[in-house]
């Protein structure tokens, strides 16, 4: 990590209510790092919200997430580990789906909004990490 | 978030304040139906002080308008800010919910 990086934490049971208190830490991010554009601020928020709100949906009872979010260089970068079953990623719903379908559109959303985003589920639990690059003024 | 729900002349405007996802997005389901239940079919989504949508909020909003068309009416979005107006484009749900300046003129052109 390059000297001006800003890392911020927060772990918690995967419940929508931990959603919050993610997007809550991402704000109180946001607040140390005010040259981070405010379209790469959604959009990296959108992938975050994607990924928590699917860990505490199919994760399973009693999932625990530890997630850091750090903006280093030009980078917005997160890493959230969860005690879930290791999860199989379906390629198939990365097609956004049709405007009337009220689901589904989670991983196609994070795929589009991020520059990188990996998963790995072959230890206890899963690791994901998600980067997006922003232009600095 | 915090959701409020006020009677117009002809349609009911909802206004959401804060953040619109997974734990708020079934109050906003319940609302819209629990209007149509009571014979509004125009309903009015206030995104003015929405500070954030993701696609639980947006299958919310989906499924609200879906609900209004079959019962004859329509739910249509008002003041989206810059943040949310973003993720309807990248999902082409710009398309579908028709954005209007302000809740009060959204239903002129009936």
């Amino acid at each position: 990590m390059s000297g001006d990086g800003v890392t911020v934490k927060i772990g918690g049971l995967a419940t929508p209510a931990f959603v919050e208190d993610v997007l809550d830490t991402l704000d109180s991010l946001w607040e140390a790092t005010p040259f981070v554009p405010d379209e790469d601020r959604t959009l990296f928020m959108l992938a975050v919200s994607e990924v928590t709100t699917n860990i505490a949906q199919h994760g399973g009872d009693g999932v625990h997430v530890e997630a850091q979010f750090s903006v280093d260089g030009n980078q917005l970068i997160a890493l959230l580990r969860d005690t879930a079953p290791p999860a199989g990623l379906d390629p198939g719903p990365a097609v956004m789906p049709g405007t009337d379908c009220e689901s589904g559109r989670g991983l196609a959303l994070t795929l589009a909004v991020l520059d990188d985003f990996q998963h790995d589920g072959a230890g206890d639990g899963n690791v994901w990490t998600l980067r997006r690059t922003f232009s600095r003024a | 978030m915090n959701l409020t729900t006020n009677d117009h002349d002809g349609f009911s405007v909802i206004s959401i304040e804060g953040r619109l996802v997974a734990a708020g997005a079934p109050q906003l389901r319940l609302a819209v139906n629990q209007l149509i239940e009571a014979g509004t079919v125009r309903v009015v989504v206030d995104l003015g002080r929405t500070e954030f949508i993701d696609s639980s909020g947006l299958g919310a909003l989906i499924g609200g308008l879906k609900r209004a068309r079959v019962a004859g009416g329509d739910l249509r979005i008002a003041a989206v800010p810059d943040a949310v107006r973003a993720v309807l484009r990248l999902t082409n749900l710009d398309r579908v919910l028709g954005e209007h300046s302000t809740p009060e003129t959204a239903f002129d052109e009936r």
